[in-house]
């Protein structure tokens, strides 16, 4: 058996009834003024071969990664919580008291730091009206009638690579453009990777995926900004997710 | 703007978690969430992702670009871009 972690709490943190990753009962190890939240797996199915093995398989990450986020989520009534990266396994409950013990100030820090407040996705995409530019250059055009096929080829494969230049500039200045409007409204902000448009399951293309850490009694307003860009955008869709478990402010500073 | 369908007030948590999508949640479980040094015993940065069919869709488990943004620390502030 090893233990699976969720997350680091307070004390005061409710006992979670939510079921963990492998079905087992959620429970918390104490050590000072932290908890952690953790239920037992198996080795069998989380250990480093089985681990690798299962990680192919997207139903699995999928029904690993909701239980872990329904964990956390589940603690978050009961004061600041900080999230563990997903799989993230101990021998048993005496490392995980260690672990707490040696990291205990870097864990209060991070719990201040996130208390009061949540994290708050944004993300841009182009709105999905297709590209009016596509056709440009392949209708005939009597000026270059005259002169040789391959020279008209090449022109149009510049003026076509010069366009995409263009639009990834621009896309890259309105990412930005929101980004800088958003952050000043949170404690933090972080860009993520643009998300993969075929995991995400649709066409439209990402300009921006942030994660922004905002104090609780300012979500009303943060939300009415974001709402206010993308009223106020033409050709993008500024979309708000949240509030989430501050997944992104949790410090990562410190390597296994 | 849209936001998830459990997410429609900024004063719910994130409700039902099954309607939450799976990229946004691995974003943050694989690009987020506290690492600490000392008595792992495994954690999914010794899972060798590189031949994993999915690590091609997971590209946010090393975000070449990502940093995180705190005020007050003006290099981080520095890294946009």
């Amino acid at each position: 058996m090893a233990v699976w972690v969720y997350a680091i709490g307070r004390p005061e943190a409710p006992m979670p009834t939510v079921t963990g990753v492998s079905g087992e009962p959620v429970r918390l190890v104490h050590r000072g003024r932290l908890v952690a939240a953790v239920s037992s797996v198996s080795l069998e199915d989380y250990g480093e071969e089985a681990l690798r093995r299962n990680l192919e398989d997207l139903q699995w990450l999928d029904a690993q990664a909701r239980s872990h986020h329904r964990v956390i989520s589940s603690l978050m009534d009961g004061g600041p919580v900080l999230p563990m990266r997903l799989a993230i396994l101990y021998d048993n409950d005496e490392r995980v008291e260690e672990m707490l013990a040696e990291t205990q100030n870097e864990f209060e820090a991070a719990l201040t730091a996130v208390s009061g407040r949540s994290e708050w996705g944004v993300k841009v995409f182009l709105s999905d009206y297709g590209d009016p530019n596509s056709d440009s250059g392949r209708t005939s055009d009597p000026a270059v009638e005259g002169k040789k096929a391959g020279t008209a080829y090449l022109e149009r494969k510049r003026a076509g690579l010069k366009a995409r230049d263009e639009a990834r500039n621009s896309h890259a200045t309105t990412a930005q453009r929101v980004y800088d409007l958003a952050r000043p409204f949170a404690v933090a902000g972080r860009r993520h990777a643009l998300q993969d448009a075929q995991l995400r399951g649709e066409s439209r293309e990402m300009l921006l995926n942030a994660a922004f850490l905002v104090d609780d009694e300012r979500c009303d307003e943060f939300a009415a900004a974001i709402d206010e860009l993308d009223r106020t955008s033409s050709g993008i869709d500024v979309e708000l997710t949240g509030p989430w478990p501050p997944y992104s402010f949790a410090f990562t500073g410190v390597s296994p | 703007m849209s936001m998830a369908p459990t997410e429609q007030s900024p004063h719910r948590r994130s409700g039902p978690t099954a309607q939450v999508s799976l990229v946004d949640l691995i974003d943050r479980l694989l690009g987020g969430g506290a690492v600490v040094a000392g008595h792992v015993t495994l954690s999914i940065a010794d899972v060798d992702l590189v031949g994993v069919s999915l690590y091609a869709l997971l590209t946010s488990i090393q975000p070449p670009r990502s940093f995180v943004d705190v005020a007050g620390e003006p290099d981080a502030a520095g890294g946009i871009e």
